[in-house]
């Protein structure tokens, strides 16, 4: 049997509510979704809630829809042609296909991580900066071409999504992402010089430095040696605690070791949803318990 | 190893092969039997007869010794490249002359053609040798290709080169490139020329590089639809082979009326740009496709905007592979002369004179003049005898290869310092 992921410390979780006002407790509200590619439907008529600060996983046969499921949370899906979004997905309680949704917005929120690392050709510390830069870009439209000059009498340059100085916010995202320790001394030395694991764990720095609430990971350790995949797992764990985190993976002991809950998609649906021990340990449908014991799939 | 039947083969062929080597040595050596060119006569009738040896050589024997590597063929056509190489080089005007109706296939046209001929050959059986050797992997064979494919060019080059400085350098003196001609003094420089040249090519490039990209950002990011970029494609490369003096043409006709009706500046960078136009889109809608979307997606997932993106991801990640493209256009237009001979040169004209130390600092009146250019120059020595000697023509291009050569080291530079950065 697999080993399932103790319930997290409790006390800190009934801590830590007390600090969110008035968020409710569900992050992504997806309310009968369907997905399509052209004529093809990719997902049909999905509907789960994903909570905050837990550590969501979906799995599921290859083709089943879970990238699919995962890039509509983010709008991701916008980009690719014919894809189309029929049904509600809230983030925040905001219907985030909705007109006035700043994709940009929701973007910065709802940070990915892909499967593969993909760092961007600069080096760590721009990797970094490039979503709180991109943001100030962004606020600066809003705010008219005379402020675009402002960074250059600023002394050092402040995040624009919290004011702090740039480089706490590039050491902190990387201490986040376990990785502070490893780059000491090559933050401003290219990315590309770093290994898959560590790549991974930068695109995840990279993440972090826009101060999502939600991250969505695609896989994100299917391209690493075991060694850097525990490291990953282990960091999943560790933001579990500050953020919420759904997390696609075709290996059933990584989401029964790291996930609060689990969701099965098959074809497109959703066969069941639960806690992950108890997912794990009674399914309730057959499916389900033929798929995590290897039986179909 | 060879079988019985298979030897036998082989030397009914090695008869043949004789017979067919001692005829054609008896045949060039009669053709070529004119007094007073002997050096060459001799060394064209072995190559005659050797070279038509090897070729027999190559295609009939090897199908029965596939066994052995074909070393003897391979050596035979080197050492025979040897022979019509010095030929070719030291002797050109001796040897045979075939007798024909019109007479106009002369020794030094025989040579070349052997040179040619066993030049191919001597490639081919190298190729053949490696190929075919069991105890070579054929990963030499194009290995081997590779090299002479690099290094034949390298040869031509480098021999361009030397044989400028040759002839040129002994009139290349500080007086040549900063001054313009006095005639009083009777001393010529080509200051004027580098700087009409230098000004066509960077009126081109700025004219042509943002409008190049510009199109190749939209084509790539933006342009959804297939037939969009296949028309943009299309046009693009007929743009690239049109021949240059069209150009020219197009441009005497259409613009200069339109700027002032005589030759300007201005016309010649118009036209360059367009002529650079096209190798610029294309060589920027490469680089741009050629960066993978996971960069795109990184950005855009983290909420950059699209323009964002383009600026901050593809753009950087691509300017290598632009610069490289745009310098080889540039490389090219520098040494056009047809498309601005009509519109934007004459000779004897002093250096554009864009800036000046006393007000108003910038003349923008110098684009509404005719300049000199350095391939323009080089044509007016030849062809009219204006404007210098052959020596200071031999100089003239030097300084233009020299200037060519300068922006392709700017172009490596520029590439591989992004590559370091690069590494996808
Ligand atoms: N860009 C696309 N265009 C058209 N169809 C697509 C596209 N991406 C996915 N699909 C289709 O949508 C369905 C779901 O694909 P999706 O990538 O979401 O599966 P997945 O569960 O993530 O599979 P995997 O585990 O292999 O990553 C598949 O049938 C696939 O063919
Ligand atoms: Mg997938």
């Amino acid at each position: 049997m697999v080993p399932v992921k103790q319930e997290k410390q409790l006390a800190e979780d009934k801590n830590g509510e007390g600090t969110i006002e008035q968020k409710s407790e569900v992050a992504v509200e997806i309310q009968d979704t369907d997905v399509y590619y052209g004529q093809e439907k990719a997902i049909d008529g999905v509907t789960l809630d994903v909570l905050r600060k837990e550590v969501t996983a979906l799995i599921g046969p290859s083709g089943c829809g879970k990238s699919t499921l995962l890039r509509s949370i983010n709008r991701m899906n916008d980009l690719i042609e014919g894809a189309r979004v029929e049904g509600t997905i809230k983030v925040d309680g905001e219907d985030i296909y909705s007109k006035n949704t700043q994709v940009s917005k929701l973007r910065q929120k709802v940070g990915q991580v892909f499967q593969k690392p993909n760092p961007f050709p600069k080096s760590l510390y721009d990797n970094i900066a490039f979503g709180p830069r991109a943001y100030r870009h962004h606020l600066r439209k809003d705010k008219g071409i005379l402020n675009s000059f402002s960074g250059f009498f600023q002394s050092g340059e402040k995040s624009p999504i919290d004011g702090r100085d740039m480089d706490d916010v590039v050491r902190d995202s990387l201490e986040q992402a376990a990785l502070l320790e490893e780059v000491e001394g090559k933050i401003h030395e290219s990315a590309m010089d770093l290994s898959g694991g560590q790549q991974q764990r930068l695109c995840i720095a990279r993440a972090l430095a826009t101060k999502p609430e939600i991250i969505l990971m695609d896989e994100p350790t299917s391209s690493l040696d075991p060694i850097s995949a525990g490291k990953i797992e282990d960091l999943i764990d560790e933001l579990s605690q500050e953020y919420t985190v759904l997390i696609v993976t075709h290996n059933m002991q990584q989401a029964a070791r790291i996930s609060d809950k689990t969701a099965l998609l098959w074809l497109g649906e959703l066969i069941e949803m639960g806690n992950t021990e108890g997912l794990f340990e009674n399914p309730e449908k057959e499916l389900t318990e033929k798929y995590i014991t290897g039986r179909v799939g | 190893m060879l079988s019985e039947h298979e030897k036998a083969i082989k030397n009914v062929m090695m008869g043949v092969w004789f017979i067919l080597a001692s005829l054609s040595l008896a045949i060039s050596i009669f053709l070529g039997f004119n007094p007073g060119a002997l050096t060459g006569q001799f060394f064209s009738a072995i190559g005659g007869a050797i070279v038509i040896v090897t070729a027999l050589n190559s295609f009939f024997f090897r199908r029965i010794e596939s066994y052995q590597p074909p070393l003897r063929g391979y050596l035979l056509s080197s050492l025979l490249l040897l022979l019509v190489g010095i030929v070719f080089v030291f002797f050109p005007d001796q040897g045979v002359a075939l007798p024909n109706l019109e007479g106009d296939i002369t020794p030094k046209l025989v040579n070349i053609s052997l040179f040619l001929i066993v030049t191919f050959i001597t490639i081919w059986e190298g190729l053949m040798f490696y190929w075919e050797n069991p105890a070579h992997n054929r990963e030499l064979a194009v290995k081997y290709f590779t090299w002479l494919s690099v290094l034949i060019p390298l040869g031509v080059l480098i021999f361009f080169i030397v044989y400028t400085i040759m002839e040129g350098s002994s009139v290349i003196d500080w007086y040549f490139i900063t001054q313009e001609t006095d005639i009083l003094r009777g001393k010529v420089g080509i200051f004027p020329a580098i700087m009409g040249t230098l000004s066509l090519i960077v009126g081109a490039t700025v004219f042509a590089v943002p409008l190049g990209v510009g199109a190749a950002v939209f084509l790539t990011e933006y342009a959804k639809r297939g037939w969009i970029k296949q028309i943009v494609g299309v046009t693009a490369d007929c743009l690239w082979s049109t021949p240059s003096i069209v150009f020219g043409l197009f441009g005497f006709v259409f613009l200069v009326p339109r700027i002032t009706g005589h030759s300007t500046l201005l016309a010649g960078q118009i036209i360059l740009a367009a002529m650079l136009l096209p190798l610029t889109i294309a060589t920027s809608t490469e680089a741009l496709s050629s960066v993978p979307d996971e960069f795109r997606n990184g950005s855009l997932a983290l909420g950059a905007s699209r323009w964002w993106t383009i600026r901050r991801v593809v753009l950087p990640s691509s300017v290598p592979s632009i610069v490289t493209g745009v310098l080889l256009g540039i490389g090219r237009i520098a040494g056009e002369t047809a498309p601005i001979m009509l519109i934007a040169v004459a000779s004897q004209t002093s250096a554009p004179n864009f800036f000046s130390l006393s007000p108003p600092y910038f003349h923008i009146s110098a684009l509404f003049r005719e300049v000199d250019a350095l391939p323009y120059r080089l044509y007016s020595i030849y062809k009219a005898g204006v404007g210098g000697s052959l020596q200071e023509a031999w100089g003239t291009a030097l300084v233009l290869i020299v200037l060519v050569l300068m922006f392709y080291g700017l172009g490596i530079t520029v590439r591989s310092y992004y590559r370091r950065r690069r590494g996808w």
